[in-house]
């Protein structure tokens, strides 16, 4: 499945989704919409997201997994917060 | 890929624990070979040799000082930074940082350096101030181990920035040239009181 891009490769701008299109009667609905906040994340954050329901919140788990050490997982997910925030603020 | 990041930067990956029993494995070897050579801490990054010979159980009482008062202030500068710091994330930086100290300690011992001193200083006081009578290739040695400590010296405050900057989630240059400077000022304070 192809990657959906979340900015602008010209001007690097957030983009929004214009056309949806129904698979089965092939009908199109066209209009601006934001991308909701989840799929504005990067890849990498998305997966991160994904582990942190995944291992039920628990960072030392995940820090496990990772191969990472606890305070490294933790700062992660503090500017993965930073970030949802700043990007709710902006919608 | 985990020995590059054992150099660059051992607080990212691994776990508390691990860097718990590193430091303070490193932390006992190091207090027994401070012991052994007849030196006593003085700072973090200071030994000096008393007159009267010192018992290991000294030694570790001083360097466990050594080990306390950064950790205090780190960690009250830390938590200013950031509420969420831990003082086990804390505790290992100042246990592992001085670890290329540690390898000074070791290598000075390794090279014999306290001799070689004692050569220069005889040499100097006999109105040898050229050197002529020290051996030119122990010299160049010397002037390498030099070179190489003031390599490790740096790489210890690169450390010290590296466990802090994990441990309190800063990204901010003039904080992480905070923490350096109050770990460099009370091992300067320090010295008073050992």
């Amino acid at each position: 499945m192809k990657k959906i891009p979340v900015n602008c490769p010209c001007c690097d701008a957030k983009l929004k989704v214009s056309k949806l299109v129904c698979d089965s009667c092939d009908t199109e609905v066209v209009g601006k919409f934001t991308l909701p906040l989840l799929m504005q994340l990067t890849i990498e954050e998305q997966e991160f997201v994904l582990n942190f329901l995944k291992y039920s919140g628990s960072l030392k788990e995940m820090a496990n997994q990772m191969g990472k050490s606890y305070p490294t997982v933790r700062n992660i997910l503090d500017d993965l917060i930073h970030k949802l925030n700043s990007l709710a603020d902006e919608n | 890929m985990k020995i590059k990041h054992l150099f660059l930067n051992p607080f990212a990956d691994f776990s508390e624990r691990t860097l718990f029993l590193v430091g303070i494995i490193g932390f006992l070897l190091s207090s027994y070979l401070v012991y052994l050579s007849g030196q006593q801490f003085n700072g973090f990054m200071h030994f000096y040799k008393p007159e009267v010979t010192v018992s290991f159980i000294a030694v570790l009482k001083v360097h466990a000082y050594m080990v306390l008062a950064p950790l205090i202030l780190l960690y009250i500068a830390g938590g200013i930074a950031n509420n969420k710091t831990r003082i086990i994330d804390v505790l290992n930086v100042i246990l592992i940082a001085p670890f290329p100290l540690y390898l000074v300690l070791f290598l000075s011992r390794l090279i014999n350096q306290d001799k070689f001193t004692s050569e220069i200083d005889q040499a100097l006081k006999n109105g040898d101030h050229t050197l002529s009578s020290i051996d030119k290739g122990q010299m160049v040695l010397f002037g390498l181990f030099g070179i190489f400590v003031l390599f490790l010296l740096f790489y210890q405050f690169y450390l010290l920035v590296k466990g802090m900057n994990i441990a309190v989630n800063n990204k901010k240059i003039w904080v992480s040239i905070l923490f350096v400077a109050l770990y460099f000022m009370l091992d300067l304070g320090i010295q008073f009181y050992f």
